[in-house]
């Protein structure tokens, strides 16, 4: 019985490795279409004074600085998500092999800051 | 840089050559899970006991506490002492540093003795620390380069990378076009870009792109389209060992040093610049120190300077496990004229935990030679066997394994495919063992040059030069 709950605790951390994974995907995709639409304002309509914004099912009229704003504030929640992600799936990971019979040394060290800043 | 782990690869494929050695067949202690010695495994034969305790010790130093103490393994010549510790380095992994010493290493011209000795123990300490960067990793689908007419101004340009998962467009500026001029990067490569330096490196043509054509270089490489995100980190995570870390400091040319094994001495300087600058990281939370093991073998060949630098040096805080392997009984420490037990003197060997390892059964013997042979690639019969181990028992077991390799190269000259009696017997009578050895010099010693003993009955004037008649 005891390892029967090993093993569903086992599926279920790894389950939660994967969706981190999945949702970094997903945080990265809106990431890169952000860095499109600021590259785009920036050359391609740089002499416009309001531009269009398709916002959920909606597109809208807004003035350009707002919308860069807008999109540089995503972008920047973005990226600490990201990284919050990160730092969880390390550590899920470490559970993952402590639970898998290891100790954790191997990917304990993963948790180290790096020697670049 | 010892060892390298990867967060993208699990695995490192690397098949390592190692030469046939006297105790190239060993790969671990051949334990099980709960430390029990199996009778015979991983190329270990008997010796259950002896094992066992080091298999103790080797749980102890993965849990990491057990550093700064030290081990003595004590037995006869030919009785497997470096044989375990060989078994301890093997099974230690290769992110924990190992490092083995004959004791009469430290007695060179070019170094001091503790120098060579400090040495030994920083190579056997490892820190870890952790690189990381941002890559962009993805298939190019396409590069566009727009050059205005006249060939002159700026060029600007457009690449678009995809995953498996998703796909977006990069502007590029003159710089980038340049690199990727450079590496010749075309539709269908797979590349990275290091986020920081912008460097760009080509990793090969994505398999999707691959047909059957001809005239393709036998050196493309194909590969997976990447998958997940476009924007990775990569996190690498390396084991330097501590004396590295000296030599890369220490001198103007830096890590050449390291391959050219002239490392000199290191100013203390250097070192202890190094353990500050260690003890910040660890307190950063950048490093982590991972005690080692430090093998000496032969340690009676150490002087009484060497054992209290070593009786020193065990209580630094930076200190690793200290396997020593000695085969002498009471004997004189070298350097004084008091005698003691193994030769060590006994406020070091009150530090010390003592494993000893005794002689081999006949069984085990046959074993043995049954594992070399296999090691060697030799083949042998059973009753050749049976004569190399009663050989092994009344000589050494190191004498009836140097036959192994002598009366298979007699086997090869008379064509056979393995080595019977008589290849045995015939190597038997070409080469001495020890006793037979000590016999003939007892039968001839007349015949010797410098013998001391007959001398004084001699004839002086014989031939045998005049000057030597030099016994009482």
């Amino acid at each position: 019985m005891e390892f029967v709950s090993n093993l569903q605790q086992r599926e279920l951390v790894a389950e939660e490795i994967l969706t981190n994974k999945e949702l970094i995907i997903d945080y990265d995709r809106r990431r890169n279409s952000n860095r499109e639409a600021l590259g785009k304002l920036k050359k391609d309509l740089s002499k416009e004074k309001k531009v269009w914004v398709n916002m959920g099912d909606m597109f809208i009229k807004m003035p350009k600085p707002n919308v860069e704003t807008m999109i540089k504030k995503d972008q920047e929640t973005l990226d600490s998500e990201i990284a919050d992600i990160r730092q969880v799936m390390k550590e899920k990971v470490v559970e993952l092999e402590k639970l898998e019979g290891g100790d954790g040394s191997k990917s304990r060290a993963f948790q180290l800051k790096g020697m670049t800043p | 840089m010892a060892t390298t782990t990867t967060t993208t690869t699990g695995l490192r494929d690397i098949t390592k050559m190692e030469r046939i050695g006297a105790h190239s067949h060993i790969h671990g202690l051949g334990l099980t899970d709960n430390l029990e010695a199996r009778p015979s495994g991983q190329g270990m034969v008997g010796q259950a006991k002896a094992r066992r305790a080091a298999g103790v010790i080797l749980k102890l130093i993965e849990e990491g506490n057990y550093a700064g103490r030290a081990i003595l393994m004590a037995g006869a010549p030919g009785s497997g002492k470096t044989a375990i510790a060989m078994g301890m380095a093997q099974s230690l992994g290769a992110d924990v540093p190992f490092t083995m010493l004959a004791a009469s290493e430290i007695f060179s011209l070019e170094m001091s003795k503790t120098e060579a000795l400090t040495q030994a123990f920083r190579r056997s300490i490892g820190v870890r620390i952790k690189e990381e960067s941002e890559i962009i990793e993805g298939e190019v689908v396409e590069i566009q380069i727009d050059r205005s007419t006249t060939g002159l101004g700026q060029k600007s340009g457009k690449l678009t990378l995809k995953t498996t998962e998703m796909e977006t467009i990069y502007d590029l500026g003159a710089k980038m076009i340049e690199a990727l001029n450079k590496e010749k990067v075309m539709a269908g490569d797979v590349i990275t870009i290091d986020k920081a330096s912008g460097r760009i490196t080509k990793l090969g043509r994505s398999f999707t792109r691959a047909r059957d054509y001809d005239a393709m270089g036998s050196d493309t490489k194909f590969v997976q389209c990447p998958e997940g995100e476009l924007q990775k980190r990569k996190e690498v995570v390396h084991t330097v060992s501590l004396h590295e870390m000296d030599v890369i400091n220490s001198r103007s040319q830096g890590f050449l040093a390291l391959f050219s094994g002239d490392t000199g001495e290191i100013k203390s300087e250097v070192r202890d610049q190094i353990n500050t600058k260690v003890s910040e990281w660890r307190e950063e939370g950048k490093a982590e120190i991972v005690p080692g093991v430090l093998f000496i073998d032969e340690v009676h060949v150490l002087d009484i300077e060497c054992f209290s630098f070593l009786n020193r040096a065990l209580e630094d805080a930076l200190a690793p496990v200290v396997i020593m392997a000695s085969n002498r009984g009471i004997t004189t420490i070298r350097g004084t004229n008091y005698k003691s037990p193994h030769g060590l003197p006994v406020d070091l060997l009150e530090r010390l935990l003592i494993i000893s390892t005794g002689p081999y059964s006949e069984p085990e013997i046959k074993q043995i030679l049954g594992i070399r042979c296999d090691e060697e690639d030799v083949q042998m019969t059973e009753d050749a066997k049976d004569i190399l181990t009663r050989i092994g028992m009344e000589t050494s077991l190191r004498y009836a394994i140097h036959l192994i390799t002598a009366s298979s190269f007699v086997a090869k000259k008379r064509k056979a495919s393995a080595i019977d009696v008589a290849d045995i017997k015939k190597v038997y009578s070409l080469f001495l063992d020890e006793k037979r050895s000590v016999q003939m010099l007892k039968e001839y010693q007349n015949q010797y040059m410098y013998n001391e003993v007959e001398m004084a009955d001699r004839e002086p004037a014989i031939g045998n030069g005049s000057g030597m008649n030099a016994s009482a």
